[in-house]
């Protein structure tokens, strides 16, 4: 049994010591707004934060993510930064099919904590490890400006 | 390259013929009386022979250059990854302090240990304090006497004294990644303690480098 604190309440989560963080979050705790894409850390859409820093939970052992603040997409909404962000993609549109997208606001939002005016090239060097498939990059880009702005 | 392969084969060449050289004197030795075996005995044997530099660094240089080690000792900043050393995916950059570029650090995929086997051969491995090699200890493309000359020059080699440089090898646990890489990762051509006594023998020797 792991216990969790996952979006500021303590979870205890039935699953072996090896298991993916990504797993015990969507198969444990029902966490399902988390994707998986790729299990290998290739995509970002399993991106969440641990301790307000983003991690691809697909290769990140449960174990390690014990006595840590994990944020999912479902609990963002509760940090002004990842409000702002999700105020920014709903005004732009960002989503397409929306399978990325998860990942992308725990990225923009992780991004925007630690920069609060990122560049071009701070938004793509930071956001290259998140793919979307639909190509919603500008868009992406695009939202981080107006969610900075926003923040300003 | 080239060089290097003929340097090994030289090397290879030159133990062959040591080891030659040593069944040949066994046999003498038993045909020998035992006032020719004291004589024998008052004479220079080749390995009391001071050692040629290009000899004692290549093993050396041969665990630095591997793609386990070369990969993270780059100029450019931006991280190799597998045994071709290709550009890390991902457009993945060092940034100032190695450590990744904001919203992105290399601790966003890589923890403090290998994942899981199940992850597949290859998911990012993981060691505590994952980062870049400093500008200053560039390993990737260089000759191997340059590699020598940093490697002993306190300026490019992080400030390391000869005991230091040795506890780099033996006891630092990215380094010792290195040996225990996970996943389908291929391994140094020395192991741990091959590469720090190899590593101990230069220092003996006054660390020597070769000439090119
Ligand atoms: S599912 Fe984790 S990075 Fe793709
Ligand atoms: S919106 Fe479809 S994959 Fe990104």
């Amino acid at each position: 049994m792991t216990t969790l604190n996952v979006n500021g309440k303590s979870l205890s989560i039935d699953v072996p010591d090896d298991t993916p963080l990504l797993w015990a979050l969507r198969d444990g705790a029902g966490l399902t707004g988390t994707k998986f894409g790729c299990g290998i850390a290739q995509c970002g859409a399993c991106t969440v934060h641990i301790d307000g820093k983003p991690v691809r939970s697909c290769v990140m052992p449960v174990t390690a993510a014990q006595g840590k603040a994990v944020t999912t997409i479902e609990g963002i909404a509760a940090d002004p930064v990842g409000h702002a962000v999700q105020t920014a993609w709903r005004k732009l549109d960002v989503v397409q099919c929306g399978y990325c997208q998860s990942g992308q606001i725990m990225s923009a939002t992780a991004l925007l904590k630690a920069k609060r005016k990122p560049s071009d090239a701070d938004i793509d060097l930071a956001m290259s490890g998140n793919v979307c498939r639909c190509a919603t990059y500008v868009r992406i880009r695009a939202a981080i400006h107006a969610a900075a702005a926003t923040l300003a | 390259m080239q060089t290097t392969l003929k340097q090994r084969m030289a090397l290879m060449a030159r133990r062959i013929a040591l080891l030659d050289a040593m069944v040949i004197a066994v046999l003498l030795l038993g045909m020998a009386t035992t006032s020719a075996i004291a004589a024998k005995k008052q004479a220079p044997t080749p390995a009391a022979a001071p050692a040629d530099s290009a000899q004692l660094f290549e093993p050396i240089r041969s665990v630095i250059q591997s793609p386990r080690c070369v990969n993270c000792h780059v100029a450019d900043g931006v991280p190799r990854q597998f045994d071709d050393s290709r550009p890390h995916a991902q457009n993945v950059h060092g940034g100032a302090d190695g450590k990744g570029v904001t919203g992105l650090a290399c601790s966003t995929c890589h923890y403090t240990q290998n994942p899981a086997a199940a992850s597949g051969p290859h998911a990012p491995p993981g060691a505590p304090n994952w980062h870049l090699a400093p500008i200053e200890m560039v390993w990737y493309d260089v000759g191997a006497r340059d590699i020598c000359l940093r490697l002993r020059d306190p300026r490019h080699n992080g400030g390391r004294d000869p005991a230091a440089l040795v506890h780099h090898f033996a006891d630092d646990p990215l380094v010792g990644w290195g040996w225990q890489p996970g996943g389908a990762r291929s391994l140094p051509p020395l192991t741990r303690p091959q590469t720090v006594a190899a590593v101990q023998a230069w220092i003996a020797a006054d660390m020597p480098c070769p000439l090119q």
